[in-house]
């Protein structure tokens, strides 16, 4: 083994460090070891992790395989170094925690030059790298840079070149220029195998992973203005599928994380933060739903004090959550004051954003319009000997009005963070306050974010430690109409006549009362108050024990607490809320407010042990016990004197007065074990049982079992090439679910509230089913991690299966039992896929070019379901059918456009009016009627492939990042089709529609023929033509970012300078014709994929800068 | 020392994790496990019966027989070439008008068995009698509206998961038929219009005969129910305007509270969502006293104007006296002497005499007046399907003189069959 690989593969302990001797100085701490049979190494590994040392040792001269037993009590680091190199001539430098180690020599020759460089170590985030080390190359000569950064080193060659090194960064070599000031910039190695990685319940380095684990940290220049994690994920880690919410601030996202995990709603990963698994991602109360879409509970937790966040893809990995894992885990970790001085950071910026492809949504004009209008006239007449009057444009030559842009606007946004970290031997401190205002491109839509966080952690004796993290999230979104609502804005905007306006002559609203075809969505918007404001407490306390070296017992307390008001005012000028019989006044406000919380206790004993053979054992005990509790109560008031009041104390009267209470409990027990032989042999075994109120006694307990192998071949002796690593995983596991289903499903009940003149009633709601058990996952997954060139390329690739039993569904049942749904273990699915990505770095001292590209394929299948013939059909135009992908479309396919009516089949021609011009659907029966029994399958929503990939060059201090995020072959569907409905009703028609209409043979196959009162083209059948390829390839980010020199701002006491400007969702290329290729009204998996006019994504411009002191 | 301590707190966390099993058991706050049912709850259930009666049948189950019967089109942007279009795109076995109110008359179907099951074996004490009665009526009424619209359906006497088929139409009759003199029987006299009582049974009994064509016995029944002092007619604006008046024999209460549907909404702008026919705006004569309460001007369009709570609800009429004089004059012919209630109601309306000169003429002008009558009240379809009208009156297929039955309904139980002029 060459010991120039050796330095290379150890790093993470292990520096290649060689330096001028200084004399140990006197250090206070007292340390306790007790190691039998340990190499050197475990030994430093001990030292590092339990008493916090940075530890270099010269590797080629000293030996760290050696075998040694150390048992020490309060003893000094001289004395533990002593014991640890017993045997070996070594000299130590101590300067603060960094210890190096080197072989006793003479001191080298003093150079002849006395030239000295100095500068500052920092990374990508402007932290300063504490320990981090600089030799100058081809020599012995080197220092460590101090806590805030600064190194200082004496140069003894002529073309002097400095190596830097720290670990879990990748190297720099640098030669020395004129300037005696030379500051270096470190980056963090992407997928190193030195990364910490958190898991469940702990971390380990990705060199002891044996399971499907992404990670991402967000790099300055990855950082995205979002507001939740979900889009900050986005494109980032291979198998996590991420479909971003709409242009609505604060709405609901989708994140399915290798494939679709779950039949019901309960397709969500799990979201740990700090420790503490959510109860709830909602960030609504409901009483909206109706007419907007749901917004999302991430938003409380602000992007810009997450530290990392790790994906738990495989059942190996996620197992240790047990029933809550199926869809994958995504664990958060908020950041934690370094040791070292107070550095204060400052990030602002102010950004600038707009709807983009609003021309998709063009508006016929009146004279196009009415041109089309009466060609469906006519051709009615013409068909049916009838004698139907032309329309008359009342405006001719008037150009369309500009909807549009009465409801959309440029949205302004800005953001001011700071935070403020630090730590000493004895606490780390992180706090950090964050102001956020992002305005929505619809007017009047917007969200204040105000969040603080403060993450303390320290030691209170050497064997007794404690950390608090917590986190207080107040947000005020002020809301529009969007999704699947008549009052939606965009889609009231698109259906109006284009001689239309909103304001009458004499300035009173324009409605669909007076003059409007429909609803004026500006007067829905400004006739309004609606907002969502809520509360938000995410915190845990934890004490840890350490009882002996080795073995420590934490005992962990969690809180989860979010407070919702809602508050939807509708003035009596509101289409809502007019003037009626039982409402004299007018004037509507639906109160509704929801509390949600949930306890958690976390136990659990880690005992690591070190056998001289080279074993490493790591075991873990646990028990947690998560409750969750939420109430709700709504009250609808009418009638309000006038739009200054708008609380229900001054309403007319009242309706719809409720609360509601619910509370579901998850005890669980868990162990995990690991094991470690010379590095070469990793193993994982982990065990979870969790108890569920949501199962009748009998079923309530879940066994997740899960084993994963790992083989560090590189570590082998007979490895030859050092220069590549190679590690080979296998896993297999099983995950539960029990989400998306109620909290007493499995009870039969008779509830209260079924009331009838003013006395009790009760009804029986549900007919339970006490069968019901757990949804179980069972997924095997392989994986190669491979570097090459000393890490400069790595790449991912892995493979994995999952079987899904027992999959929990509202199944349809005939309507004779009571119900027309009972919640069921139905069936099995499969997920198969595989997940590659790849990380390459380039480029020597000024200029650097670092790539991340990450592809996943995911094939997903119904496997069982009830008696395997059936096909259920699920809401209007999907349906589950065994062999079928879960959410795919089943509807009446259209073949084309009869061009001529002599194609046209003679049942068609005289019982449905068919003619040349109308669509052609598939009559996939052969019946020779097109009906519901003509329903086929025709695609999903689920892409087949997606992924990002980002390229980040960076010269001097400038730096140019480039992100794109693709998904390929998933279908949308329109499900608005006013504005296609080509003459059928008289709702104003898109100027595509208008435009492209078939006007004679063969002038189109695509678009049908204008026919009044006709919905063979429209809304008689849900078929293909409103179903679109909604590929897409997105430019996400494209961030141009500038780092100040630190010598010039030396003089100003600052750290660091970064300005950037960032452009979001710049172009997406698609063939979805219409706003947005991510939006869907739904994100349930079953019913996924379909567009209801949602805003689409924003695209946006900022301007920022972050400054460090 | 802290040795002690650790194994002290770590018994303690075990100790409660282990003692904690009973954190599993959660119940919810607004409902309790049906075997913990009792006796005593049997009156809770019974109100619990009235609750699903006016909800479950959905709007669209009460407004079938309107949208089928021509009187009512779309509204709005999403207007119709014509009614006949409009009743095609409705009339299908995968719409919501076909199976929404389907669904509903079972699952509402479903309570009424399953508290005749319970109520038939604790003691059969008068009052137990009488809810049974009650319970009668409501399967009676479901029976009626599944069978004058679908035809050949499912007959359950009680709860079954058992996937059952259909019966004939002439069994189903008889279903009515039998639940109806039960609850004739058993029924409490009237005390309020907001509860069924026996003349709210024999008014329904006299609906059913009428549609089976048994035109004496319905005669017969009407009159019993004319005869009754606690009865007399009244005018719309007290019917629809929430005033005391002696028309209404059974109305449900249709609170918004308690699961109440708003018509309101689907009527009036801003959503107009089904607007009358300028055909039977222009049959409502200007002296005609219905006129203003059942269609008004809004904005640019004439809507219906009978159920005007727009934010709330209005009560749902299921019988008043009006239709007991018009099944009495029809029941009578013109031969028996029918004439007569005839013009009473006309004359109450504000409207002249008329004088039919056969009784083809007397039967057109009884259903022209039941079309004004009852306009947005669920029996114009039907009176068209009964007297065999519906193909000349509006020029459309015979399948439309029965709905299809749902499809989802279909494909989930192989024993269920479509109608077989929907097949």
């Amino acid at each position: 083994m060459s010991k120039h690989a050796l330095l290379t593969t150890l790093r993470r302990i292990v520096l290649p460090v060689a330096m001028t001797m200084v004399s140990l100085t006197a250090f206070a701490q007292q340390i306790d070891m007790s190691l039998d049979k340990v190499s050197v190494r475990r030994a430093m590994e001990y030292l590092q992790r339990e008493y916090g040392y940075s530890i270099s040792v010269r590797s080629d001269e000293v030996d760290i395989d050696r075998i040694v037993t150390v048992k020490v009590t309060n003893a000094s680091l001289n004395e533990v170094l002593d014991r640890i190199f017993t045997g070996q001539d070594v000299e130590y430098a101590v300067n603060g925690k960094s210890v190096s180690v080197r072989a006793r020599k003479a001191a080298p020759k003093p150079a002849v030059q006395t030239r000295v460089v100095h500068g500052k170590i920092l990374d990508e985030d402007s932290e300063p790298l504490a320990g981090a080390s600089v030799i100058e190359k081809g020599t012995t000569n080197g220092t460590v840079a101090d806590e805030n950064g600064n190194y200082s080193i004496e140069l003894t060659t002529e073309a002097p070149v400095l190596l830097f090194s720290f670990f879990g960064f990748a190297d720099e070599e640098i030669a020395v220029g004129k300037s005696d000031e030379l500051d270096v910039r470190m980056t963090a190695q992407s997928l190193s195998l030195d990364d910490v990685v958190v898991v469940g319940y702990g971390s380990m380095t990705r060199r002891d992973i044996t399971s499907a684990i992404g990670s991402f940290t967000p790099k300055p220049a990855e950082r995205r203005e979002v507001l939740s994690v979900d889009q900050l994920l986005q494109g980032r880690v291979a198998g996590v599928n991420i479909s971003t919410a709409s242009g609505i601030p604060g709405s609901v996202g989708r994140v399915s994380i290798r494939g679709i995990g779950s039949l019901n709603a309960g397709n969500e990963p799990l979201y740990v933060i700090d420790g503490i698994p959510l109860t709830t991602t909602s960030g609504d109360t409901g009483a909206w739903t109706v007419s907007s879409e749901s917004m999302s509970g991430l938003a409380s937790i602000n992007p810009s004090d997450i530290e990392s966040v790790e994906v738990l893809k495989d059942a190996a990995s996620a197992a240790i959550y047990g029933s809550r894992a199926t869809n994958g885990v995504i664990i958060i970790t908020t950041k934690s004051g370094r040791k070292g001085a107070p550095t204060v950071s400052v990030d602002a910026s102010v950004s600038m954003g707009n709807q983009p492809r609003t021309d998709k949504l063009e508006l016929a004009s009146g004279d196009l319009l009415i041109e089309a209008f009466n060609e469906g006239i006519d051709n009615y007449n013409r068909q049916y000997g009838e004698n139907m009057e032309r329309f008359i444009n009342p405006m001719p030559g008037k150009p369309a009005y500009d909807w549009l842009g009465t409801v959309l606007r440029t949205a302004w946004s800005h953001n001011l963070s700071m935070s403020i970290s630090g730590g000493t031997d004895n606490i780390n401190y992180y706090v950090s306050g964050t102001y956020k205002h992002q305005e929505g491109t619809a007017v009047g839509n917007d969200m204040n974010q105000y969040s603080f966080k403060a993450n303390i952690s320290g030691k209170v004796k050497k064997w007794l430690s404690y950390g608090v993290n917590t986190m207080l999230a107040y947000n005020k979104n002020d809301r529009v109409g969007s999704g699947y609502s008549g009052l939606g804005v965009i889609k009231a905007a698109v259906e109006q006549y284009p001689w239309d306006e909103p304001f009458l002559p004499s300035g009173e609203w324009a409605t669909s009362k007076n003059v409007l075809v429909n609803n004026n969505p500006l007067q829905s918007v400004m006739e309004s108050d609606i907002w969502i404001k809520t509360y938000r407490a995410i915190s845990s306390a934890y004490l840890e024990f350490h009882i002996i070296p080795g073995l420590n017992f934490k005992t962990n307390l969690g809180e989860d607490f979010q407070s919702i008001e809602e508050h939807v005012y509708m003035s009596s000028k509101h289409q809502s809320a007019y003037p009626s019989e039982d409402n004299p006044m007018g004037g509507k406000l639906i109160d509704s407010r929801a509390n949600r919380g949930s306890l958690l206790w976390d136990n659990t004993l880690n005992y690591d042990k070190s056998f001289g053979f080279g074993l490493n054992l790591g075991a873990m005990l646990g028990h947690s016990v998560q409750i969750y509790e939420s109430s709700s109560a709504t009250q609808t008031g009418l009638g309000f004197p006038s739009s200054s009041f708008d609380v229900n104390a001054v309403a007319a009267s009242f309706t719809d007065v409720s609360s509601s209470k619910s509370a579901y409990a998850l005890q669980s027990f868990f162990g995990r074990v690991n094991l470690n032989y010379l590095n070469r042999y990793v193993a994982t075994l982990m065990m979870r049982t969790d108890g569920s109120s949501k199962f009748a006694p009998e079923h309530r307990w879940g066994f997740f079992p899960s084993a994963s192998l790992g083989w560090n071949m590189d570590e082998e002796n007979w490895w030859k090439n050092k220069d590549i690593t190679l590690k080979l995983r296998a896993s297999v596991g099983v995950t539960g679910n029990q989400g998306g289903i109620g909290a007493y499903d499995y009870q039969a009940l008779a509830s209260g509230g079924v009331n009838y003149g003013g006395q009790n009633g009760l009804g029986l709601t549900t007919a339970g089913n006490r069968d019901l058990k757990w949804e179980t996952a069972t997924q095997t997954d392989v994986g190669v991690d491979v570097s090459f060139w000393k890490g400069a390329l790595s790449a991912t690739v892995d493979l994995f299966n999952k079987d899904t039993d027992n999959l929990l569904y509202g199944k349809p049942t005939m309507i004779t039992t009571g119900y027309t749904t009972q919640v069921s273990n139905i069936g099995a699915m499969n997920n198969k896929g595989i997940e590659f990505s790849l990380a390459a770095n380039a480029g020597k001292n000024e200029f650097r070019w670092h790539a991340d590209f990450n592809i996943s394929f995911v094939r997903n299948r119904l496997t069982k379901l009830l008696d395997d013939e059936e096909i259920i059909p699920v809401g209007s135009f999907h349906a589950l059918k065994v062999g079928e992908e879960v959410g795919s479309f089943y509807m009446i396919k259209m073949l084309g456009i009869y061009q001529s009516d002599d194609e046209v089949p003679e049942y068609l021609y005289e019982n449905e009016g068919v003619r040349a011009g109308d669509v052609i659907y598939d009559d996939y029966n052969h019946d020779g009627k097109i009906d519901a029994n003509d329903r086929q399958f025709v695609g999903s929503a689920n892409p087949k492939f997606s992924g990002g990939f980002n390229n980040t060059f960076s010269w001097k201090g400038l730096e140019l990042s480039v992100f794109f995020t693709y998904s390929y072959g998933q279908k949308i569907f329109e499900y608005w089709s006013g504005g296609l409905r080509m003459g059928q009703g008289t709702w104003p028609q898109l100027k595509t529609a208008c435009e492209n209409r078939w006007t004679g043979p063969w002038t189109t196959n695509t678009w049908p023929r204008f026919m009044y009162g006709h919905g063979w083209n429209s809304t008689k059948f849900v078929n293909t033509r409103m179903l679109h390829d909604a590929s897409y390839l997105r430019l996400r980010t494209l961030t141009l970012s500038y780092n100040f020199p630190v010598k010039l701002l030396n003089k100003a006491k600052i750290n660091a300078l970064r300005v950037y400007l960032q452009a979001d969702n710049l172009f997406v290329v698609t063939k979805w014709p219409y706003l947005d290729p991510e939006v869907s009204v739904s994100n349930n998996a079953v019913t996924y994929g379909y567009d209801w006019l949602n805003p689409g994504q924003p695209r946006t411009f900022t301007l920022g800068l972050n400054i460090k002191f | 020392m802290k040795r002690i301590l650790y194994i002290v707190l770590m018994s303690a966390a075990l100790l409660a994790g282990g003692t904690s099993c009973d954190v599993l058991d959660q119940y919810p706050h607004n409902a309790v496990s049906r075997d913990h049912l009792s006796s005593d709850d049997l009156e809770l259930l019974f109100i619990g019966l009235y609750n699903y009666a006016q909800y479950k049948p959905t709007f669209n189950g009460y407004f079938q027989n309107d949208m089928g019967g021509g009187d009512f089109t779309r509204g709005g942007a999403s207007s119709v070439a014509s009614v006949q279009q409009w009743i095609q795109d409705c009339m299908l076995p995968t719409s919501g008008w076909s199976s929404n109110a389907w669904i509903g008359y079972y699952a509402w179907l479903y309570q009424v068995n399953e508290f005749i099951y319970a109520a038939s074996t604790v003691e059969q004490t008068d009052r137990v009698r009488e809810m049974l009665g009650v319970a009668y009526y409501f399967r009676g009424l479901i029976y009626y509206n599944l069978t004058s619209k679908y035809g050949n359906v499912q007959i359950l006497r009680q709860a079954t998961n058992d996937p059952v088929a259909n019966s004939p139409a002439a069994d189903c009759w008889a279903f009515v038929e039998e639940n109806l003199e039960d609850a004739i029987a058993m029924c409490p006299q009237f005390s309020s219009k907001n509860y069924v009582s026996v003349q709210a049974a024999k008014a329904l009994m006299a609906r059913a005969k009428l549609g089976q064509g048994k035109k004496e016995e319905a005669a017969v029944l009407a009159e019993e129910v004319i005869a009754d002092p606690a009865f007399d007619l009244a005018d719309f604006d007290q019917i629809f305007r929430g005033e005391a008046n002696s028309e209404e024999i059974f109305t449900y209460i249709n609170d918004a509270e308690e699961n109440g549907i708003c018509f309101a909404a689907q009527f009036y702008q801003p959503a107009t969502t089904y607007v009358p026919t300028q055909d039977v705006i222009n049959l409502f004569a200007t002296i005609d006293k219905r006129r203003s309460i059942s269609i008004m001007e809004d904005g640019d369009e004439t809507v219906l104007n009978k159920y005007n709570n727009l934010t709330s609800t209005n009560p749902i009429i299921v019988s008043r006296l009006a239709e007991m004089y018009l099944i009495s004059a029809e029941g009578k012919g013109l031969s028996g002497g029918g004439l007569e209630r005839l013009n009473q109601l006309r004359n109450k309306r504000g409207l002249p005499n008329v004088s039919p000169k056969s009784e083809d003429e007397f039967l057109d002008a009884i259903l022209a007046e039941r079309r004004l009558e009852f306009l947005g009240e669920g029996f114009r379809w039907f009176d068209l399907v009964r007297t065999r009208k519906l193909q000349e009156t509006l020029g459309m297929e015979e399948k439309y003189n029965i709905f299809p039955i749902p499809q989802t309904q279909i494909d989930l139980n192989p024993n269920l069959k479509q109608n077989d002029l929907w097949k």
